[in-house]
C-alpha cells in the first residue's frame, strides 16, 4: 500500500500542486470577511482534492497505470482512501500556517482594495455557479448512460455546496445574491445555530467527507478504464 | 499449467461483442494474436488487466485468478499497452523509480543494460522522446522484473523499419528464456514469422482460428486454382478464399484431407501468417 501511494504522488503531485496556488487565492480573496473562520473557507477545497484521486487524471491514464502494476483494485481503493486523508491533514497544516502568515502580514490596504472591487464577492459568485454546474452535470451524464461519472461530480458538487454552506455559518453578512439560496440552507442552519460549534462544524465536514470517499471507492471499484 | 488460460470469456458493448474467447497458452511459448482494428485484441488485453470487467468466463494466469489474485497475477505480467499511460511530463528516472519500487523483482543492471543499449537518456522527460524512442523505454521498463508472462498489445506499431527489426530482436531474445509465455497482438502478421509458436485470429470480436505454427506448416495450405469445384469449395476444412488476377486461392486447414479433390497440376503452396489472415478475415467467403 505504501508503494501504491508513493506511485499516486509522483503521478498526481502537479494537480496537488496546482491546487495550492489557487487554495491560496481563495484564502486572500476571501480573508477580509472570513474573521474567525477564515480557513474554513479552504476546508471544502481540502476535501474537494482526495476526490480528484478518484475522479483520476486526464484519460485515466495514472489509474490505468497502476493498474497495468501489481495492484489489485481493492488495494488502489485502499490505498487511494489512506493517501486522500494524509492529504486532507496537509492541506490543513497548510492552511493554519497560511491563516496565521495571513493575520501577521495582511496589509489594510489590501484588505480595502479587495472590499472595494468586491473581488470576494465574485469569487463566491463563481463558487456558487461551479457547484450548480456540477450538480447539473449529473444529469447530463445520466442522460448520456455515465453513472459513474455522475456519481462523482454529484460528489464534488456537494463538497462546493458545503463550502457555500459553512461560510454562512461565519460570515455576518453575506452577499445579496446568498439571499436567494438562504432559505435552501436556512433550516438547517438555525438547527445547528444555538450549538454548532466550528469544531462540531469541522466534525461534520470530516463525517460527509468520509462518506464521500467510500462513494469514491464504490465507484472506483466498479469504473472501467 | 498453462501460463494464460481464457475460457469462455464474454464481454458485451452497446456496439460490440467479445464473444466466447477460448485462449490456451503455455508456458515457455508465444501466440501472435492478429486481427484488424477493431477486432478486440486491446479490449482483451485490458480484460486481462482487470482495466475493463468480463461479463462471463474465466482468466488464468499460472493458474491464478485474474481477478481474486489480481496483485499476484498481475505481478508476474509484464503489459506493454498500445497507447502507454504514462505522464508525459515526468521524467525517465522518475518513471523508472515509480516501477522499480512496486516490483519486488525489479532487475536494475538488466534495465541499465537496455538503457545503454537503446541509447535513453533517464534525465529526458518522457514527451520529449521520439515515438520510437518512447517504445525502447516501455519495453525496457517492462522487461525488467522477470515477469512470466508478456503482454504485448501492438508494440511495433508507428515505428520505423529499423526500431521495429530492434523491437523485435528484443522479443526473440527475451523469448530465449523458455520460462516465458508472451501473447503479442498485431495486425502487421510478418512482425510474428519467427517469433509466434501459435497463431490466433480474431475478427470482430470472435476467435477464428488458434492453431500451432507445427499443425500450420503441416496440414495448411493454399490451393490455387483456375476454377473452384464445388465439392472442394464445400469441403468443411476451407477455412477462406478468395479472388486473385490468374484464378482463386483456397486456404485449407486439412490438406491431407482433400488432397484426393485437387487436381495433380494444381500449385499448392505452404501459406505464411499474412495468407492466413487474409482469406480467413477478407475472403471472399
Amino acid at each position: 500500500m505504501v508503494e501504491m501511494m508513493k506511485r499516486d504522488w509522483i503521478l498526481f503531485k502537479n494537480k496537488f500542486l496546482f491546487m495550492i496556488p489557487i487554495m491560496s487565492i481563495s484564502l486572500i480573496l476571501l480573508y477580509p470577511k472570513a474573521d474567525e473562520g477564515y480557513f474554513i473557507i479552504g476546508l471544502p477545497l481540502i476535501f474537494i482534492l482526495p476526490v480528484l484521486l478518484f475522479v483520476v487524471d486526464d484519460k485515466d491514464k495514472g489509474t490505468q497505470q497502476l493498474l497495468s502494476l501489481p495492484f489489485s483494485r481493492k488495494g488502489i481503493a485502499q490505498g487511494r482512501f489512506f493517501s486522500a486523508w494524509i492529504l486532507m491533514g496537509v492541506g490543513f497544516a497548510y492552511l493554519l500556517v497560511l491563516g496565521f502568515s495571513l493575520g501577521i502580514f495582511y496589509p489594510e490596504a489590501f484588505i480595502s482594495f479587495v472590499g472595494y472591487l468586491k473581488l470576494e464577492t465574485l469569487f463566491l459568485y463563481l463558487w456558487f455557479l461551479t457547484a450548480l454546474v456540477l450538480i447539473a452535470f449529473p444529469v447530463l451524464f445520466a442522460l448520456l448512460g455515465k453513472g459513474i461519472q455522475a456519481l462523482v461530480f454529484v460528489g464534488l458538487g456537494l463538497n462546493l455546496l458545503l463550502g457555500v454552506f459553512f461560510m454562512f455559518q461565519f460570515q455576518s453578512a453575506g452577499p445579496d445574491l446568498f439571499e436567494i439560496i438562504k432559505g435552501l440552507v436556512l433550516s438547517i442552519r438555525a438547527y445547528h445555530q444555538g450549538f454548532m460549534s466550528y469544531t462540531t462544524s469541522l466534525l461534520i465536514l470530516i463525517l460527509l467527507n468520509w462518506l464521500n470517499l467510500r462513494l469514491c471507492q464504490w465507484i472506483f471499484m466498479r469504473k472501467e478504464f | 499449467m498453462n501460463a494464460l488460460e481464457i475460457r469462455d470469456l464474454n464481454k458485451r458493448f452497446p456496439k460490440f461483442h467479445l464473444q466466447d474467447i477460448n485462449i490456451s497458452l503455455p508456458q515457455g511459448f508465444a501466440m501472435g494474436l492478429v486481427g484488424r482494428n477493431g477486432a478486440g485484441k486491446t479490449t482483451l488485453f485490458k480484460i486481462i488487466m482487470n482495466h475493463l470487467f468480463n461479463d462471463s468466463g474465466s482468466i488464468q494466469i499460472n493458474g491464478l485468478h485474474h481477478r481474486r489474485d489480481e496483485a499476484l497475477a498481475k505481478s508476474q505480467i509484464a503489459y506493454v499497452a498500445d497507447a502507454p499511460a504514462f505522464s508525459a511530463e515526468l521524467s525517465l528516472q522518475t518513471l523508472k523509480n515509480a516501477f522499480a519500487t512496486v516490483y519486488k523483482t525489479w532487475d536494475e543492471q538488466k534495465f541499465q543494460t537496455m538503457v545503454a543499449k537503446f541509447q535513453l537518456n533517464l534525465r529526458s522527460n518522457y514527451k520529449s522522446l521520439s515515438k520510437g524512442m518512447k517504445t525502447k523505454f516501455y519495453l525496457a521498463l517492462s522487461l525488467c522484473h522477470d515477469a512470466q508472462l508478456l503482454l504485448l498489445d501492438e508494440p511495433t506499431a508507428g515505428l520505423d523499419p529499423v526500431v521495429r527489426r530492434e523491437v523485435l530482436d528484443l522479443l526473440r531474445q527475451e523469448l530465449q528464456d523458455e520460462k516465458k509465455a508472451v501473447l503479442i497482438s498485431t495486425h502487421v502478421t510478418s512482425d510474428l514469422e519467427g517469433i509466434a509458436d501459435y497463431l490466433t485470429i480474431i475478427d470482430n470480436g470472435r476467435i477464428l482460428m488458434s492453431e500451432s505454427r507445427e499443425t500450420i506448416s503441416d496440414t495448411w495450405r493454399l490451393i490455387k486454382l483456375d476454377k473452384i469445384a464445388p465439392q472442394i469449395s464445400s469441403d468443411s476444412s476451407i477455412e477462406g478464399q478468395s479472388k486473385t488476377a490468374f484464378g482463386y486461392s483456397l486456404l485449407t486447414s486439412n490438406y491431407p484431407a482433400i488432397r484426393s479433390l485437387i487436381p495433380q497440376d494444381t500449385v499448392i503452396e505452404r501459406p505464411n501468417y499474412e495468407d492466413i489472415m487474409i482469406h480467413m478475415v477478407k475472403g471472399d467467403s
